[in-house]
């Protein structure tokens, strides 16, 4: 109990710095804004373009698209992170004096990502209302479950984030996870189109990624007539990323801290 | 606090990580070697030398950071290596690199964050945090963020952040390194008056001559990685400085006649001369010399001792060690 209340309280000191942080720096704050909000106007146009989608995408296209660029970015949010953020601490010089802090280093993937999951949560509700606007339909029937689905991809990610962000702390600028990781996301994982349209060999790819199951679950769940979509279900979805996540998000947090110990011994740790 | 043949070795990158990262080094840098020191309770110690001695290295160890390659290093009766997490609780550290401070925050804010890492809150954390502004001097500056202060008011807060939760150990590598000779002084009185007060245990490393001086009673010198002479400064300053003693005489015929008294002696050389003074370099007192020169002496018509320069005294004993 105390380890959880522990947790909750470095969590807490690390949002309210982002925040103070972030609010610091109003025009960034305002144009980054801007700038997440340009995929959903683009693909507001490019969805009048395919009035009649040549595959089956539930019904409407734009939804469709809607669904996936969320569902990517709230994801991404887990994957990139803790890297940035270590990246930016170490960068900044505050890495040393965060790791010489009486917090178990192995808290500190969770403190450090939680204002960034915050802020995207909030820049999601805005992008949802403004696609609303737009004209995408949502079914609300789904919504509990899909954010259930959300909360475990992204988790998920954070899995393998936390191994990315391992690699980031010795290899400095390099994150080679990642940026694979990311372009396999927008190739495969079918945030603009379905992966049925993927050659065969390919979808191997697809079904290696929790981001594939996460959309195809979220569009089945959102999108009115979402249901006949291929792809595993709701409920497939959310055992598979409990399981996926019970085994692998211990396991990356454990690794993340053999990282820490290994750059200790070699004194990688703070050098950029 | 203690260190027991503590060595740390730098290796370069595993070949296979070289595919992220160019090692930047080729062969293995012994930055510690066979390093003891014992430092004892309520007092400043100075871990002193000349850059890429170890000493930041030997503080990485001690707050936890790095771990050696050989040896200990136990404070409180806590492994540095295998008790890091226990370690962090009673050590406060505090770097010269003001960047470690959110400089577009206020002081307070930045004493906040520090605190709830720290597990304080509530009323606790604001006392805390009033009584640390107030033992650095940054009572009135709680509202100013950190751009708008001096180097020095940084340094005193970033002292601050490492008081705040209590601890009986205070390690500060090179707190004065981006600080004006004023504001240093300042910081170093300051550093001073709060070990008293609260009867804290202090590491501080530096390479400034005037702070090795001003803080010298318990001094730890190292070079290239080794102790090459720990205890008061005096005592370094005994085991090498022989002093300047210029004598000036009434004519060159009594400054000869005085010479050749002096000259030769075991303790006493001359190393300047003029027609009617000199100046001898001796471990010998002033009145051994005033008895070794007997009748000759009442020709002096002035004497002046000099102490070489601690930064001399230093250059010597660092390169006589280059030498063995």
């Amino acid at each position: 109990m105390n380890g959880v209340r522990r947790m909750w309280e470095v969590s807490a000191a690390f949002v309210k710095i982002g925040y103070l942080t972030t609010m610091s720096y109003p025009l960034s704050f305002v144009v980054d804004q801007i700038a997440s909000l340009t995929p959903i106007f683009t693909y507001y146009f490019v969805a009048k373009v395919i009035r009649t989608p040549s595959v089956d995408v539930g019904g409407n296209y734009y939804t469709f698209v809607v669904i996936g660029l969320i569902s990517a970015r709230l994801l991404a949010g887990g994957l990139r992170g803790l890297g940035d953020e270590l990246e930016f601490a170490v960068r900044e010089g505050r890495f040393d004096s965060l790791l010489v802090q009486p917090v178990p280093w192995r808290s500190l993937p969770l403190g450090l990502v939680q204002w960034g999951f915050i802020w995207r949560a909030v820049n999601t509700v805005v992008v949802v209302l403004i696609a609303i606007g737009l004209g995408s339909h949502f079914r609300l029937g789904g919504v509990a479950p899909a954010l259930l689905i959300v909360l475990l991809g992204t988790f998920a990610t954070m899995t393998i984030g936390n191994l990315a962000a391992g690699v980031k702390l010795l290899a400095k600028r390099t994150d080679p996870i990642i940026t694979f990781y990311q372009v396999a996301v927008f190739v495969f994982a079918g945030v603009a189109y379905p992966v049925t349209l993927l050659p065969h060999p390919l979808r191997i790819v697809s079904y290696a990624i929790p981001d594939t199951y996460v959309i195809s679950a979220l569009r089945k769940l959102l999108l009115p007539a979402g249901s006949a979509l291929p792809g595993p279900g709701a409920t497939s979805v959310i055992l598979g990323l409990v399981a996926f996540n019970v085994v692998m998000f211990p396991l990356s947090l454990w690794l993340f801290g053999r990282t820490l110990e290994y750059g200790r011994r070699t004194g990688l740790l703070s050098g950029y | 606090m203690e260190v027991r043949e503590l060595t740390k070795v730098y290796l370069p990158s595993p070949r296979w990580m070289r595919f992220f990262l160019r090692t930047q080094i080729h062969e293995p840098v012994r930055a510690l070697d066979n390093v003891c020191l014992r430092f004892e309770e309520a007092q400043i110690c100075v871990v002193a030398g000349p850059n890429g001695a170890g000493k930041t290295t030997l503080f990485r160890i001690l707050t936890g950071l790095l771990a050696p390659t050989s040896g200990s290093a136990t404070v409180l009766g806590l492994d540095a290596t295998r008790e890091s997490p226990e370690l962090r609780r009673v050590v406060g550290f505090m770097s010269g690199d003001d960047r470690s401070l959110w400089l577009r925050l206020t002081c307070e804010q930045n004493l906040e964050f520090r605190g709830r890492l720290q597990g304080l809150r509530g009323n606790d954390l604001k006392s805390r945090i009033d009584d640390v502004l107030a033992a650095v001097g940054l009572a009135e500056k709680g509202d100013t963020v950190g751009f708008a202060l001096s180097s020095g008011m940084r340094a005193r807060l970033q002292l601050a952040c490492a008081l705040l939760h209590r601890p009986p150990i205070l390690i500060l590598d090179e707190p004065t390194g981006t600080v004006d000779p004023v504001g240093s002084f300042e910081l170093l009185e300051m550093i001073r008056r709060v070990t008293q007060e609260r009867r804290l245990t202090v590491l501080f490393s530096t390479h400034r001559v005037d702070e090795i001086e001003a803080l010298g009673e318990h001094v730890a010198l190292l070079h290239h990685g080794r102790v090459i002479h720990t205890g008061p400064l005096q005592r370094l300053r005994g085991k090498l400085e022989r002093q300047m003693v210029t004598f000036e005489f009434v004519d060159e015929a009594a400054a000869n006649a005085s010479i050749a008294r002096l000259d030769g002696g075991p303790e006493t050389e001359v190393v300047e001369r003029a027609p009617a003074s000199f100046t001898v370099a001796t471990n010998a007192r002033i009145g051994e010399l005033i008895e070794q020169l007997g009748e000759t002496a009442a020709g002096i018509t002035t004497l002046n001792e000099r102490r070489i320069p601690l930064r001399e005294v230093l250059a010597e004993v660092l390169a006589e060690e280059d030498e063995t």
